[in-house]
């Protein structure tokens, strides 16, 4: 394959089919010099910046896979410790007596999961999943907030605890997904999208 | 003037507990005998945490930081002065909650 390219375009070049003042002779054209080159000879270099360009592409895919999938990991870590956390807090404040640990090792117990569990946030923090501290704050309260007086407290007073220890677990939970999904796009393929984007469309001219 | 006190070192490395019935390390002895005499000290008065081991209860952050609302210490004024510093975030949160709540 062969390109031409022609140089001389400028107000000097002859024109093409003008004519010759001194002789009077047409002039053939195009008589301008001309460059060319062989695109053949320049292929195996393109071959090479194709490969590289797509190699990168995976490479970036790649990446962006594993850190997805090792933050997911990390968040699974994060649930089943809240989980453990979870059955810890229920049989304390509503098994009876007999079943209970003592406060101290209740206190010691839940400390232990929670600064594992904050290191594990930690690590997530890092990867861009900053959470606010409020859902762990009071879930940590719920948790073991007057402990010592377990056997003083009216059973009703406890379910609160629990229900309220229960809700605030669940948003800290509800929290990572929310930003995990903000931070690793889920991909719901072409059709949701286009659906999206046909109901959104009417909504937009009409506010328009 | 800032005065620090590190609970893990200066005070216990476990403390535990509301009131002194509940152990040797109390929040109710951390805060007659370290908290309430730091604020009479300094300006500003910086908590350490980091050094105690596996976290405090919530009773004890409490105790410690509520009892002083409840002993005539103005809410703002103790937020403006207390400083946490801990491994853990959540417990700037947590104290200021206990204060605010007091």
């Amino acid at each position: 394959m062969t390109v031409s390219t022609q140089l001389s375009q400028g107000p000097l070049a002859p024109q093409r089919g003008s004519q010759d003042t001194s002789t009077g002779t047409a002039l053939e054209g195009p008589t301008s010099p001309t460059a060319s080159f062989n695109l053949i000879d320049y292929s195996p270099m393109i071959s090479i910046i194709l490969v590289i360009i797509g190699w990168r592409v995976i490479y970036n895919n790649a990446k962006k896979l594993a850190t997805r999938t090792e933050t997911k990991s990390l968040i699974d870590e994060v649930i089943k410790l809240t989980n453990e956390l979870e059955g810890i807090t229920i049989d304390y404040w509503l098994s009876g007596r007999k079943n209970r640990i003592e406060s101290d090792l209740f206190t010691l117990l839940t400390s232990a999961k929670i600064e594992t569990l904050t290191a594990r946030l930690t690590l997530l923090k890092r990867r861009q999943i900053n959470l606010k501290k409020k859902s762990l704050s009071y879930m940590v309260t719920y948790m073991d907030l007057d402990c010592e007086k377990v056997d003083s407290i009216s059973i009703d007073k406890k379910r609160e605890k629990v229900h309220l220890f229960l809700s605030y677990k669940n948003e800290l939970i509800d929290e990572l997904y929310t930003v995990y999904e903000e931070v690793y796009e889920p991909s719901f393929g072409l059709t949701p999208r286009l659906k999206r984007y046909i109901n959104d469309k009417p909504q937009k001219s009409s506010a328009n | 003037m800032m005065t620090k006190i590190d609970v893990g070192r200066a005070y216990s490395k476990t403390p535990f507990g509301r009131y002194r019935t509940d152990g040797d390390f109390s929040a109710e002895r951390f805060r007659e005998e370290y908290l309430k005499p730091g604020l009479e000290q300094g300006d500003t008065l910086e908590i350490d945490f980091t050094a105690v081991a596996l976290g405090v209860g919530s009773s004890f952050l409490e105790e410690a930081f509520g009892g002083l609302v409840r002993q005539g210490f103005a809410k703002n004024e103790l937020l403006d002065r207390l400083v946490i510093k801990a491994k853990e975030d959540f417990y700037t949160e947590q104290v200021k909650n206990f204060i605010e709540v007091a």
